[in-house]
């Protein structure tokens, strides 16, 4: 499978150990692969964009167009009512692992726990009312078990984009945060803004990151809309965060043997 | 209608752990019967003692009225430096409200309101423990 594998290649210097995913995020932290499926990800698209027209009627189908037909006032109710009906859809989910399932295999395993609910973002160029500031999903309930699956919908470059911080400069990111303890995240963010790696992807790409990293946006100062998904795979049976089992997450497939272990009680006398 | 931010944690609230959704719950309602406009709610970071979150929309209070919390106990417990706190926001001329205790504070006066109320509400739960 390494085959599909596309890493940016100024990014990526392994020497010495084989390039299998594992390594690859161990090192960089994210990975950037093509999708499994494409067709998958054309329906994903698709659904997306006839859930947009059913609420924006003069809405032309292209997604980089979409701050052309939305007002940033209206985009909130806009993008809860598409994120409530496409979470209606029982495909999505499927649809969503299958661009993924080999890497999520060997990055996380065959017994899974899925989001419940699919996010979708919007960001429209300019718009500052959907910003998500330097973070780390685990300093916000999410457990370090778990690993994002991020699909763009459009190509998505610099500030149309998402940033994270590689791996190599986490220590770095601790010491800067001991220091600046007392300030803001955007001040954070500014102290480090060199360290931050743009992701660049092409629609039909995938990101897939570790969230103990942090992370985040900033306004889309591009001239084009970004649409893009992301949703967490854990580990079934991997400890938890504040966002559990029942209330974000659910079982997305489990084994046999895990099935029976998990019915089995102890006779009583 | 005025703007407002919201502001939840991802720590324990005075011992208690209430899930966002929750927290969002209880500011949404809070919001609706004030009339406030609400703007979606940022989360502080779960690291002991973190107030980063507060600080950024310290920085970018200008953009609203105000900023609406979950409860009062989110901030720390020291008199002096949640007043240094909320001192900011006064200055700014905007305020800050608490949905779960439905307190406001626009004034210097209601600082020191919310301290009596801190102050006693943190001595019961000692004499609990
Ligand atoms: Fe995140």
């Amino acid at each position: 499978m390494i085959f599909q594998i596309q890493i940016l290649k100024d990014h990526f210097n392994m020497k010495k150990l084989p390039k299998t995913y594992s390594n690859i995020l161990l090192k960089n932290g994210y990975l950037i692969i093509n999708s499994e499926n494409y067709g998958s990800i054309e329906w994903i698209k698709n659904l997306i964009i006839k859930t947009i027209k059913k609420n924006v009627k003069k809405f032309d189908g292209e997604l980089n167009n979409l701050h052309k037909f939305v007002s940033i006032k209206k985009l909130n109710k806009i993008r809860m009512s598409v994120y409530n009906t496409i979470n209606k859809n029982t495909e999505l989910k499927k649809k969503y692992f299958s661009v993924c399932n080999n890497v999520i295999d060997e990055l996380v395993g065959n017994e899974l726990a899925i989001q419940k609910k699919i996010n979708i973002s919007f960001q429209l160029p300019k718009d500052n009312s959907s910003l998500l500031s330097l973070h780390s999903d685990v300093w916000s309930g999410d457990s370090p078990y778990e690993i994002v699956v991020w699909i763009p919908m459009v190509d998505v470059y610099r500030t149309k984009s998402m940033y994270i911080l590689p791996q190599n400069k986490y220590s770095k990111f601790l010491n800067t945060l001991k220091k600046l303890k007392n300030k803001s995240s955007n001040q954070l963010y500014k102290k480090l803004k060199n360290d931050f790696i743009w992701l660049n992807l092409k629609f039909g790409q995938i990101l897939i990151f570790n969230q103990t990293l942090p992370h985040g946006n900033v306004i889309n100062e591009e001239k084009t809309s970004r649409i893009s998904l992301n949703c967490r795979f854990k580990g079934l049976f991997t400890p938890y965060g504040t966002k559990t089992l029942g209330d974000f997450f659910e079982p997305f497939s489990m084994k046999v043997i895990s099935k029976i272990g998990t019915n089995y009680k102890l006779p009583k006398l | 209608m005025k703007k407002v931010k919201g502001y939840i944690s991802s720590r324990k609230v005075f011992g208690n752990f209430y899930p966002q959704k929750v927290q969002n719950l209880v500011i949404r309602d809070y919001c609706k019967r004030k009339k406030y406009f609400f703007l979606f709610s940022s989360v502080e970071y779960s690291i002991n003692k973190s107030y980063l979150i507060f600080e950024e929309l310290l920085e970018n209070i200008d953009k609203v009225k105000g900023i609406v919390c979950f409860s009062i106990f989110q901030f720390p417990l020291d008199n002096k430096i949640r007043n240094n706190m909320f001192n900011k926001i006064i200055k700014k001329k905007k305020f800050i409200d608490f949905a779960l205790e439905e307190i406001s504070i626009k004034k210097k006066v209601d600082i020191l309101n919310v301290n009596e109320l801190a102050t006693i509400r943190y001595e019961d739960e000692i004499k609990k423990k």
